[in-house]
């Protein structure tokens, strides 16, 4: 009984960290309306800068946190400006936005292991702090990851339904060329979610950094946890995207029960694939954003 | 000379709005048809439900006595009818002889391997075919230039040329003179369509905003205001009706 | 000498890659980022067919053909019903699924040890073990995909198709069927991925999941951009560069071998970078 509630608590804390991840990609995705995979070399770069501030630098992890955390957001912005918004007046095609923010992701994940090569870098020096609920354990970390996905999923909710910043960000989304009409500028509104995308992602990674470790690839892994959290929750939808990581983290810890590690990936695609195939608007199928074209 | 398509009691809606209402429509074999109507009819509509790109909420539509409603586009091509695009919808990139040639369906010696393996040049019968329709709308010379390369009317004249390829009994044409200067339409396309009515013995149906046009081409006119059926007749009938005068006929 | 040979070969099996994925990105528009798993289906069943069955060479490609087009059903079938953006995603899947499944099936495939003592391939009693007498196969069965490629782009079907690129919906009202087009299309591609994986499974010998993975369909992917989409010659080109590029890099001293891998990526995403927003249809290609 204590197995399976640890396994749970453990389910619940991974799915929180996809959770986030999820979340970005479904603001970043939900601004563009197109695949936007940049984020992933973003998510790199924030994890081995938040490493070297926290371990070569020496300073306290909180600080490099919200450094790193500024970085992110400056990075993204750079990112954005310099390529994928140039990208996006030149051709409106997906497959080229895919295409090209991919290359970014690519290109920033190669430079990274030409400089530090594959091994895994964790910013947290000693042993992580365990925390005791009853009779399940839990570090320290694990339990921020959780606190701060619940956190992101209610003020983001917030922001956007009850703000009016939020309501303007959406009111453009969801119609840019009428947007423009009114005089909002939707590439700005674009280029400025995107940021807060990627800020959460970098968070994301920041966690990570802190408790097992970030290597080159990462970035790349993270997408694909990112997307296949935004499809199974749901194209289009915010709240979708929360439950979705939430569920691959489930997926991946509770059948260690029964089956070999090695097949968790092979369900997790052929998930992926079925939804697709059959639901492609998501188990929660919130809405079908194509439809409002 | 009996009805070669027909639709019944057609109605069609887009969300709250009502498209099509309980529209009758009957194309006479061998006759040239227009449908006029202000912008926003409905007649678009109508051409898609007709030609199978739209599934109508209720109703039929019958072609040579056959209840084509569900039946699929490229399906409804193969039983004799064939429609253009008021948007054009050529193959930007490929030649106007390419456009022609590959609409050109497939002939009895023709096996897939053939079809698949077999470079289309090679196919005489088809490639002098092709010529011909060129021949008959002028394009012979610019036959092999990106019909993105060509000029507005140019492309016009291909579209057509495209839909007479699918040698199909039944053409549609979805304002094919929109856009032409007036030498182009009645020295090109008007005697064009009057022939292949008279000696390929086809039918056309066509939409039209040119009052002028309709008048020196149809033998039937349908007028059509906000996806109802007004009137539909003999255009010179309808001319001394005064409502239909101050409605559809402006000017005319 | 042998290590020219050695790229050679590599080059030419890469080739029928390419080409083949032509015709599903370049010509008919469809991005099947997937090409690598139709390889590996290629690949194992030449190679379980050749090492458990003890068919010959020619009879286990052939094998290999039909079952690699079979399946490229599963991704056809539901592929058609979804929209055209999804299907990139879908087709990524689909590879994911092909790859992770290759590598735990340990059973069949032997997972990530992969497959050695593939029996070499035997033409008239030769036994094809030098590296030569290889080439000669590959230059000749290269030879031959590349001139099939080229007839089916020239045909009314590659008409059809590279039409279905531009509007799909034009398409139907000229009477073509293009869910049919679409699955062939698929059939072809597959099909002559798989003559590159029978090729693969007889050189070295060897075989394992890694040269069959994401990073190898998106070479591929690349390679096709460089050259150029929708054209032959571009296709050739791109996978002669893209091939030869990372092996030139080995001959620069002052690169250490542990960076060769990213040093490699980096040159690829930079690549697709550029040609992604200053050059899309690649250095051959027709513009779009």
């Amino acid at each position: 009984m204590d197995l399976i509630l640890n396994l749970l608590v453990d389910g619940i804390c991974t799915g929180a960290r996809y959770a986030i991840l999820g979340m970005g990609f479904a603001l970043i995705f939900n601004t563009q309306r197109m695949f936007d995979l940049s984020f992933g070399g973003v998510y790199t770069w924030t994890g081995f800068f938040f490493w070297i501030l926290a371990t070569s630098l020496g300073i306290p992890l909180v600080f490099a946190a919200i450094i790193a955390l500024l970085f992110c957001f400056a990075l993204s912005f750079g990112v954005q400006k310099l390529y994928v918004s140039q990208l996006r007046k030149k051709s409106d095609k997906s497959v080229s936005i895919m295409l090209g923010s991919m290359a970014v992701m690519m290109m920033m994940e190669a430079v990274t292991a030409m400089i530090w090569g594959g091994e895994i870098r964790v910013a947290r020096m000693g042993a992580a702090g365990i925390i005791k609920l009853g009779s399940i354990q839990i570090s320290d970390i694990k339990l921020y990851t959780v606190i701060c996905a619940l956190a992101l999923f209610v003020a983001t909710q917030y922001v956007f339904m009850r703000t009016p910043l939020g309501i303007k960000s959406r009111a453009i989304a969801s119609n840019p060329r009428l947007s423009v009409v009114v005089g909002l500028d939707a590439e700005k509104n674009i280029i400025l979610t995107t940021c807060v995308g990627c800020a959460m992602i970098g968070l994301g990674a920041i966690l990570v950094c802190a408790d097992t470790g970030v290597y080159p690839s990462i970035g790349f892994q993270s997408m694909l946890i990112a997307f296949m959290a935004v499809i199974l929750g749901g194209i289009g939808s915010f709240e979708g995207a929360f439950y979705g990581g939430m569920l691959i983290g489930l997926i991946r810890t509770l059948p260690v029960l029964r089956l070999p590690t090695l097949w968790q990936e092979l369900i997790l695609f052929a998930i992926l694939f079925c939804i697709i195939a059959f639901k492609p608007n998501g188990l929660l199928g919130i809405k079908d954003w194509k439809s409002e074209v | 000379m009996g009805d070669i398509l027909v639709g019944k009691n057609i109605n069609k809606s887009f969300g709250g709005l009502q498209a099509l209402k309980q529209v009758d429509v009957q194309v006479e074999e061998r006759k040239i048809t227009g449908i006029i109507g202000p912008n926003g009819a409905g007649k678009t509509t109508l051409f898609n439900v007709l030609s199978g790109f739209i599934k109508p909420d209720e109703g039929q539509v019958l072609f040579k006595g056959i209840d084509i409603t569900k039946t699929k586009p490229h399906d409804i091509v193969h039983l004799g009818m064939a429609r253009s695009w008021q948007g054009l919808r050529l193959f930007d990139n490929l030649s106007a002889l390419e456009n022609i040639a590959m609409s050109i369906p497939r002939r009895k010696n023709e096996n897939p391997l053939k079809l698949a393996f077999r470079p289309w040049k090679k196919n005489k019968e088809k490639v002098e075919k092709s010529y011909e329709i060129l021949k008959a709308i002028d394009m012979q010379d610019r036959a092999e230039r990106p019909v993105k390369e060509s000029s507005y009317a140019e492309q016009k004249l291909v579209a057509i040329g495209r839909l007479l390829a699918t040698e199909a009994e039944a053409l549609l044409l979805d304002e094919p003179t929109s856009g032409l200067d007036e030498k182009t339409v009645f020295e090109v396309i008007v005697p064009l369509l009057k022939n292949i009515v008279s000696q390929q013995k086809k039918t056309i149906f066509l939409v039209e905003h040119s009052i002028k046009l309709v008048f020196s081409m149809c033998d039937c006119v349908i007028c059509l205001s906000e996806g109802n059926v007004a009137a539909c007749g003999d255009p010179a009938e309808l001319r001394t009706d005064d409502d239909l005068k101050r409605a559809f006929f402006y000017g005319a | 000498m042998d290590y020219l040979l050695h790229i050679i070969i590599m080059i030419l099996i890469n080739i029928v890659l390419v080409v083949s994925f032509n015709i599903l990105l370049g010509y008919t528009g469809i991005f099947a980022l997937c090409h690598a798993a139709f390889y590996g289906i290629g690949a194992y069943t030449t190679a379980l067919l050749m090492k458990q069955a003890g068919l010959g060479f020619f009879s286990a490609m052939f094998c290999a053909m039909a079952l690699t087009a079979l399946c490229s059903l599963v991704i056809a079938i539901p592929g058609l019903r979804i929209h055209w953006d999804y299907m990139v995603i879908f087709a990524f899947s689909f590879q994911m699924v092909v790859y992770h499944l290759i590598l735990n099936w340990m059973d069949l495939t032997r997972g990530p040890q992969g497959i050695a003592g593939i029996p070499a391939a035997t033409i008239f009693g030769y036994e094809l073990i030098s590296k030569p007498s290889f080439l000669a196969l590959c230059l000749v069965l290269c030879g031959i995909v590349v001139y099939m490629v080229w007839r089916f782009e020239n045909s009314f079907f590659g008409l059809v198709l590279k039409g279905i690129k531009d509007d799909q919906i034009a398409i139907k009202s000229i009477g073509k069927d293009v869910t049919l087009h679409k699955i062939v299309a698929f059939a072809v591609a597959a099909g002559l991925a798989a003559v590159a994986g029978a090729l693969i499974s007889v050189y070295i010998c060897y075989i394992s999941p890694g040269y069959f993975d994401l990073h190898m369909s998106v070479f591929i992917v690349i390679a096709l951009i460089f050259g150029g989409l929708g054209s032959i010659p571009g296709a050739i080109l791109g996978t002669l560069v893209l091939t030869a590029l990372p092996e030139l890099l080995r001959f620069i001293p002052q690169l250490p071998s542990t960076m060769l891998g990213g040093t490699r990526d980096l040159i690829y995403a930079c690549i697709l970078l550029f040609f992604m927003l200053f050059r899309p249809q690649g250095i051959m290609g027709k513009s779009n």
